[in-house]
């Protein structure tokens, strides 16, 4: 029987979500989505964002920012998810007036969205009826504008009372246009459709027929209702205007729909969808109201849609549903979802109903965990969920991430820096030197401002807070009070330069461009290397196979070279898995060597060092691995100098040999010591600025946590990952076996192509993400003992050389490292004369693990 | 934080808190040896080692004598906390667990 051919499963491509600036009006909803080359476009925002709102880029204009050249924009699948006018918006202009034009669109039925059911006898289907009453059921079945003042309330009425009518005329366009036009009432995706966005990884949840015309049940009776009442007291609304009847309306409560909120009916139709592959999963709801679904009849319907939803979780990015009300989602919704770490709001500034008190506290608890970012502070949020950390996954046009204040209804609070009319000045000419800083002064408006000086974004909120960034992909740092801005600018600045900007002696970068970009993201990696290059320090390209030759050639050619610096992990720039022994003693120690859990065997960046082919680096090399995380990459790249103002320290009990050591390391902390020490007892803050000793148990299976020993028996965690503090600026050295291994599997059990970690699995990583300018450290497990007699316990020996060398070398890790493990091969040779061969096994193993992480210098 | 057991290094020191779980020696094969499961690269060799860094006078060098003969002494074995916990590569001598890994 011919064999079939196995069809090759392609993973759903990664996407960056793009969610619009939708201004300050209440309300609105824009979704650009590119993956790849395929496009998808949920909503259309408000109606006049066609224009763009005072200090707000019109729709068109935010499309063609984030796509580039000119209109046509082709969309591949245009979504409306429901019928409400924040979120029909202005498609209709941008297809009428060619800025967008669309293969698909997958759309709200028409008539069940505004509720005219014509076949049930129960619900109210008149078109014709009363103007007054159209404009009220209108404004009724939007949600709630109560808080508006009366023009805003005026041009709310006037949009909603429009919608339906644009609606139609926008879907004949649609369709006049060539775009396939789905009216989703419940059904499955037409195989075409389906066939387009597989790249994309699109699920659609729903909702289901019996939601959608439960829901139009309900849009339906407030219709009805509005005519009734119209018609009922015609009297008492003689002589109001429009905007006067409906507030007159508004209170009655016969049209209280309190419960699941007004536009309950509308919402609940909202068409939902989920994206990307299972590891950055992303869901986009529209306004559907999981929480509490309000709408009689489909509570049943909208549970199982909640249900399909977090089944084919965890999700790593969400944007919540209906502007963050409180009837979108709950603490429970959001532990069902996977607990994203990534949360976008969307909606105007001024509304002080939105995002919902009660949903930001529940985000502000989670604060820690969650990159929660909002179009009404930060304008454009565009993320690439498959990044790590989740800052780095999210860019802001503006403003800081995790603001969870509250919005007021009010328009002061609302006005942004690019409102504010700046008066025209005096040309001030500037003082000093060419190079030297130049100090303006400038007394900034109330309310929250947003500016960029030199391509460094300011932005003070209205609690007068500073945030200050380098860039789009710079996450914002907020300025502790009372720090000097200009002080923090230049810090900030410093910040994308290599080694802050500071003068490193001549290295030789080593990379792949191609490789790092498929771990970091194009951009990225472009910004990386030329952070390398832009400091005039040489940069090459290597081929994974031929790199140490590549490199041995680069040190060979061309002017000194003092060390070399790896960029990228295992899988960019290849670490070779290495025996550590001379084959005579292999053969010696027999079956000794499977006792060994490397079985002599770990991974080495020696030979990247290595000029004359004797295997022994002539210079000192270090790694700064991606981690699959731009934000470590940056980190590590603009190591400053280390700044070592006192010593840190944790020993195993079982380790006394390490206060030896300790005696040897600058500070007057004393050595902690576990058992009695455990990891709650770290206070983060003191490594943060140390020379940081660890002795302690690793393991090659779990990177996040480092052991002390029980007398009794057991491990105590001593240190994990979650300890580390946010920024670092000192040095770690680590006798933890496998402490410094940066991929999944030890060398001995090696494949072609190593799973790299990322920092979250690993403390030296971590280490790395905070700015440590280095951590040194094993890749298998590391010899010592409980013996303090340096010719028992030679790993004594080794972690002086380091200490002594590191003060020589001003904690520049790399050359110490280099230095410690030169003193160690004399050290070793000076035994080697007839040496039992498992002593000297063990002596070389430590020699040939050691590494060091990070930019060293 | 556990309650203190004031026992504890008693019964450390009769090796009560390890479970020997496999013994190593010289005298077994050993297959990975013969043939290593990974395609690796050499590391330097002594030769090489002794070439750069024995700077000294070999009279300088110490007697290997003075350092004991682990291979020939002592059993190389993998012992398992009582308590739980990875195992470890210890050196066993005289019947006396001397943890050596990490």
């Amino acid at each position: 029987m011919p064999r079939r051919k196995k069809k090759t499963q392609v993973p759903p491509a990664n996407g960056v979500y793009h969610f619009l600036d939708v201004g300050e009006k209440p309300y609105g909803d824009c979704i650009l989505i590119e993956f790849g080359a395929l496009r998808v476009l949920i909503d259309g925002s408000h109606v006049g964002d066609f224009e763009g709102q005072v200090g707000h880029d019109s729709i068109p204009l935010q499309i063609q920012t984030i796509l580039g050249g000119a209109p046509p924009y082709d969309i591949d699948l245009l979504v409306v998810t429901h019928c409400h006018a924040d979120h029909i918006g202005c498609l209709p202009q941008l297809v009428s007036e060619r800025i967008i034009r669309s293969k698909f669109a997958l759309v709200t039925d028409p008539s069940l969205g505004f509720g005219r059911i014509l076949q049930d006898a129960g619900s109210f289907s008149d078109l014709a009826g009363d103007p007054q009453s159209q404009i009220i059921a209108a404004g009724l079945r939007e949600e709630d504008a109560s808080f508006l003042n009366d023009n805003d309330l005026a041009g709310f009425l006037d949009a909603a009372a429009g919608v339906e009518g644009r609606y139609a005329t926008f879907l004949d366009d649609l369709k006049a246009r060539g775009t396939k036009v789905i009216v989703h009432n419940g059904d499955q995706l037409p195989a075409e459709l389906v066939t387009l966005m597989k790249p994309s990884g699109m699920k659609l949840f729903g909702p289901s027929a019996l939601q959608i015309q439960a829901c139009a049940r309900q849009i339906g009776k407030i219709n009805k209702d509005a005519s009734d009442l119209v018609s009922d007291r015609k009297g008492d609304f003689a002589g109001q205007d429009m905007v006067s009847l409906f507030r007159s309306v508004m209170v009655a409560s016969v049209l209280d729909d309190a419960s699941g909120g007004r536009g309950a009916g509308m919402n609940c139709q909202s068409i939902t969808l989920a994206f990307g592959p299972p590891e950055s999963r992303v869901l986009l709801a529209g306004d559907m109201q999981f929480a509490q679904p309000g709408v009689t009849g489909a509570d049943g319907e909208v549970r199982a849609l909640r249900a399909a939803v977090v089944a084919d979780g965890p999700y790593r990015l969400f944007k919540t549903t209906h502007h963050t009300a409180e009837n979108g989602q709950d603490e429970g919704f959001l532990i069902e979802l996977g607990n994203p770490p990534l949360i976008v709001h969307t909606g105007g500034r001024r509304d002080g109903k939105h995002p919902n008190r009660d949903v930001l506290a529940t985000l502000t608890r989670r604060g820690a965990n969650i990159t929660f970012a909002r179009t009404d502070r930060n304008g454009i949020i565009s993320v690439k969920p498959q990044l790590f950390p989740a800052k780095a996954a999210v860019t802001l046009s503006g403003g800081a991430f995790n603001d969870f204040s509250t919005n007021r209804d009010d328009d002061n609070q609302a006005r942004k820096a690019s409102e504010v009319a700046m008066e025209k000045g005096s040309l001030v000419r500037g003082t000093g030197a060419r190079s030297a800083p130049q100090v303006i002064i400038v007394n900034l408006p109330e309310g929250p401002v947003s500016m960029q000086v030199d391509g460094v974004s300011i932005a003070v909120d209205d609690q007068r807070q500073v945030y200050i960034s380098t860039g789009k992909d710079e996450p914002q740092q907020q300025i502790p009070k009372g720090k000097s801005l200009i002080d923090e600018v230049a810090k900030v600045a410093a910040a994308t330069a290599l080694g802050g900007g500071r003068s490193l002696p001549p290295l030789l970068f080593v990379s792949n461009r191609a490789l790092l970009t498929k771990n970091i993201g194009a951009q990225e990696a472009s910004a990386a290397l030329s952070m390398i290059t832009a400091a005039g320090q040489r940069l090459i390209d290597v081929e994974p196979m031929t790199a140490p030759a590549q490199v041995k050639a680069a040190l060979l050619s061309g002017s000194h070279i003092d060390g070399v610096v790896i960029l990228g992990g295992y899988d960019v720039v290849p670490s070779f898995p290495t025996d550590v022994l001379d084959p005579e003693i292999r053969t010696k120690l027999g079956g000794l060597v499977r006792g060994d859990h490397d079985q002599f065997t770990v991974w080495s960046d020696e030979i990247y060092g290595d000029t004359d082919g004797d295997r022994v680096g002539e210079l000192p090399v270090s790694r700064i691995p991606d981690g699959r995380d731009a934000a470590l990459v940056f980190a590590a790249l603009s190591a400053g100098a280390p700044k070592i103002e006192e010593r840190y320290g944790i020993r195993n009990i079982a380790r006394p040999f390490a206060e030896d050591v300790w005696n040897g390391v600058v500070g007057k902390r004393k050595l902690n010591v576990s058992e009695e020490f455990q990891s709650e007892q770290v206070v983060s803050a003191e490594l943060s600025r140390s020379a940081n000793y660890i002795m302690l148990h690793g393991s090659d299976s779990d990177g996040r946590v480092f052991s002390g020993e029980f007398s009794g028996g057991g491990f105590p965690t001593a240190l994990e990952a979650d300890s580390i503090p946010e920024t670092m600026q000192g040095i770690v050295f680590a006798g933890c076996c496998w402490g410094a291994l940066v991929v999944s599997e030890k060398a001995v059990n090696a494949p072609a192509i190593p799973s790299p970690r990322v920092p979250e699995r690993s403390i030296a990583l971590t280490c790395l993400r905070a700015g440590a300018s280095a951590f040194v450290g094993c890749t298998g497990s590391h010899y010592s003992g409980p013996s303090i007699d340096p010719d028992e316990n030679f790993a004594l020996v080794l972690h002086s050389a380091f200490w002594a060398a590191a003060i020589d070398r001003n904690f520049a890790a790399a050359p110490a490292l280099f230095q410690a493990r030169e003193f160690f091969s004399d050290y070793i040779t000076m035994r080697s004369n007839g040496a039992d061969p498992l002593y000297l096994a063990r002596l070389l193993k430590n020699r040939g693990q050691f590494t060091c992480l990070g930019l060293g210098w | 934080m556990p309650p203190r057991d004031n026992d504890a290094p008693k019964r450390a020191a009769k090796n009560e808190n390890w479970a020997v779980e496999e013994v190593y020696s010289q005298k077994m094969s050993n297959d990975a040896g013969d043939a290593m499961p990974v395609k690796t690269q050499p590391s330097p060799t002594l030769d090489a080692l002794r070439q750069k860094f024995l700077v000294r006078s070999q009279s300088d060098a110490v007697e290997s004598v003075t350092i004991g003969k682990l291979a020939a002494d002592v059993d190389v074995v993998s012992v398992k906390p009582r308590e739980g916990g990875p195992s470890k590569t210890a050196d066993r001598k005289g019947g006396k667990i001397t943890i050596v890994q990490g």
